[in-house]
């Protein structure tokens, strides 16, 4: 005890793979991707885009190591069943595509390895969701050659505001967080959490849109990105993506494209 | 509560007769008048305790033991010698923590006037500067340091910053806590070349950013990996955790370990993310419980090995004025549901509230609110306007402080280099 010293952590970091996001921008603010040990949540009302990242994140984690990748697995928890397999498969014959024209040689990142590599499972509630979340724990300990690298949980927000109780609902946001965070620390997976937005009332006259499940739950989250549409009628398909909580960098603004391919890259920067 | 003997001045603490010693049970005293017998009648007069005891007037002792006046005084002299208060010498502390610590190097002198005459008070706690300059300005405007004979010395006005204090650091969510954390451990570290131990309970320590902050500062590769190397982190996810980990810390402490005894400044990030774990529990006193015990063991080292800490608390959305009064008349019960609680935490919540008399609430409950001697509070400029929450432009305000006044505030930056 007392002996990790930070520079022993961030000689880990620097050796550590990211998951990349294919937003080129984002990427680079947050030091290469989505990390590892932690728990990332992508905020955003609905259509704006948070399962679509969830879905090419879950092909990106897949992407062999030679191409920058991880060559890991990921699993994917739907509790509010915008899971789809055939938008998965159309991304991931792109992906496959865009390898192939790229690194020749790779021959294990195909549609039916990339499919096979995603775990799927639907919880109805909090319950399911603990239970799965405690399942777990046996199912990265078995997996050691091609190990889980990344957890998805979509909608997380969305089985936690069904409970009324707020103390509960507190309570069991913690106890399943934190047993993320054990998974994150002891297998270095990386966890991405949707959530939905909300209005709250600050005062008598504003009303603000913010993330649900309060501000006990965003303490908890190491990275949050709050995604929406652009506005801007010059860039109708646009979105945009904002890092609101990350310890790497400011808060800071990108857009980026969704096509049928999957995630694309503007390089050109929006404030 | 002082004297000034010989010229030199000593001061005496009197530590209160403390519950726990008033607690006692009552037991036999050898060459006294108090015997098994004699604690058979006092149980049937319902007298079991020491405090009890001493509460009874001569008289109605004397009657019930049937002992005489002198007896009884014999009596209740040899128990408050035994439980009463303690006169504590502070120098010969001071003395004894020297040579425990072996820090003789760097005494700060406090000259402390009031209005009749000049106290000046030798001690051994250290000045600690943040390295951030409007913080220092805000917290140490008298700081004065002078070089004597390669020894430094501070003198100190009305306020300063000593290596005995206990620091909170409280904000909303995002709004930097994490990096005002990482720069004054940095700081700290450049300015006082001892180390830091840095307990991360959400894993949001980052070493990628510590080491950019040092980067962006042009410090040499070797100074970077020093700093770097000086950080010690743990990473514990429970509040049984946290404190198991202090008291260890502790018991390497007074065992001399090798490891730990440059540690000078414990940081805690966050409390809250362990103690919400413990909230709507069936035993709603376990939280308090080990809250109380946490403190206990951060007072315990903050006392005895001159340790720093520096915990960092979450403070809710701004709450109307009105809202916070009716907490504070509500009754004890009310009090009790809201320890380690959140009211504000529901989103869907529209209380009828006045609008601009904004205040943020700590969250950790009121047992906490008086544990920290210093609680500086972090806000954005303006939490209604999106903008402004988007530039990098903080405002930390002193919310509470054992020896300052609390209504300062200062204005700092979050960069490259951390918080400036």
């Amino acid at each position: 005890m007392f002996k990790q010293s930070a520079f022993a952590i961030w000689r880990k970091e620097q050796e550590q793979y990211k998951i990349i996001s294919l937003i080129k921008d984002l990427d680079d603010s947050l030091a290469g991707g989505i990390s590892l040990g932690h728990i990332t949540e992508l905020c955003g009302s609905s259509g704006t885009g948070k399962t679509q990242v969830c879905l090419q994140l879950c092909i990106n984690v897949q992407l062999p190591r030679e191409a920058g990748g991880l060559g890991g697995k990921a699993y994917f928890i739907d509790t509010n069943q915008a899971f789809s397999p055939f938008r998965l498969k159309e991304i991931a014959q792109h992906m496959e595509a865009r390898l192939q024209r790229n690194f020749a040689k790779s021959t294990n990142f195909n549609v039916a390895t990339i499919l096979d590599s995603i775990s799927y499972v639907y919880c109805n509630n909090y319950r399911d969701l603990i239970a799965s979340v405690l399942n777990l724990h046996n199912i990265l300990q078995e997996d050691e050659e091609c190990p889980i690298k990344l957890i998805v949980i979509d909608s997380y927000a969305f089985v936690l505001r069904q409970l009324d109780d707020v103390d509960l609902r507190t309570r069991v946001n913690y106890e399943i967080l934190t047993d993320l965070h054990n998974l994150a620390m002891k297998y270095g997976v990386a966890i991405v959490i949707t959530n939905e937005l909300t209005t709250r009332c600050r005062d008598n006259q504003n009303w603000f849109v913010c993330p649900a499940l309060g501000d006990t739950h965003s303490h908890k989250i190491n990275t949050r990105l709050l995604m929406s549409k652009d506005t801007n009628d010059d860039h109708k398909d646009y979105y945009v993506v904002m890092i609101d909580k990350s310890v790497l960098c400011n808060k800071q603004a990108f857009r980026f494209r969704i096509k049928s391919s999957g995630i694309h890259s503007i390089t050109k920067r929006s404030t | 509560m002082s004297s000034a003997v010989n010229g030199t001045l000593h001061i005496y603490f009197t530590i209160g007769c403390n519950l726990f010693s008033e607690m006692s049970k009552l037991h036999c005293l050898p060459n006294t008048e108090l015997s098994e017998y004699c604690l058979n009648i006092l149980a049937k007069y319902d007298i079991h305790l020491v405090g009890e005891f001493l509460k009874q007037t001569t008289e109605k002792l004397m009657k019930i033991l049937n002992l005489n006046a002198a007896q009884i005084q014999k009596i209740k002299t040899e128990l408050k010698r035994r439980y009463g208060p303690v006169r504590i010498d502070l120098a010969a502390k001071l003395r004894r923590c020297d040579e425990n610590t072996g820090e003789s190097e760097c005494v700060a002198n406090f000259i402390l006037s009031d209005e009749k005459q000049t106290l000046a008070i030798k001690s051994n706690s250290r000045c600690y500067y943040t390295l951030i300059g409007p913080l220092d300005d805000l917290l140490a405007p008298n700081v004065v340091a002078c070089r004597t004979r390669g020894n430094s010395s501070y003198f100190l006005g009305s306020s300063h910053l000593t290596s005995k204090m206990m620091w909170e650091i409280c904000g909303p969510s995002g709004v930097g806590k994490t990096q005002m954390a990482l720069t004054l451990a940095c700081n700290f570290i450049q300015l006082h070349q001892r180390e830091v131990l840095y307990v991360d309970t959400k894993l949001d320590f980052c070493a990628t950013r510590v080491k950019n902050i040092l980067t962006a500062r042009q410090l040499k590769k070797d100074v970077t990996a020093g700093t770097l190397e000086a950080i010690k982190v743990e990473r514990v996810l429970s509040a049984q955790g946290l404190v198991e980990i202090l008291n260890t810390l502790y018991v390497e402490l007074k065992n001399g370990s090798s490891c730990v005894k440059n540690i000078r400044l414990i940081i805690i990030d966050s409390l809250p993310a362990v103690w919400f774990l413990l909230k709507a529990d069936a035993n709603r006193l376990a939280g308090k419980c080990l809250l109380s015990r946490l403190a206990q063991i951060l007072y315990r080292l903050c006392d005895e090995f001159h340790i720093g800490v520096i915990c960092v608390n979450l403070s809710l959305i701004p709450q109307a004025l009105e809202e916070r009064q009716k907490q504070h008349m509500g009754s004890v019960v009310s009090k009790h549901e809201q320890d380690i609680s959140d009211i504000l935490e529901d989103d869907d919540d529209n209380i009828e509230m006045e609008p601009k008399q904004l205040i943020y609430r700590q969250v950790m409950g009121n047992f906490w609110l008086s544990k920290p001697r210093l609680r500086l509070s972090m806000e954005y400029i303006s939490e209604n306007n999106v903008e402004m929450k988007k530039s990098s432009r903080r405002i930390i305000k002193v919310l509470h402080s054992s020896c300052m006044d609390t209504n300062g505030s200062c204005s700092v930056r979050i960069c490259d280099q951390g918080v400036v």
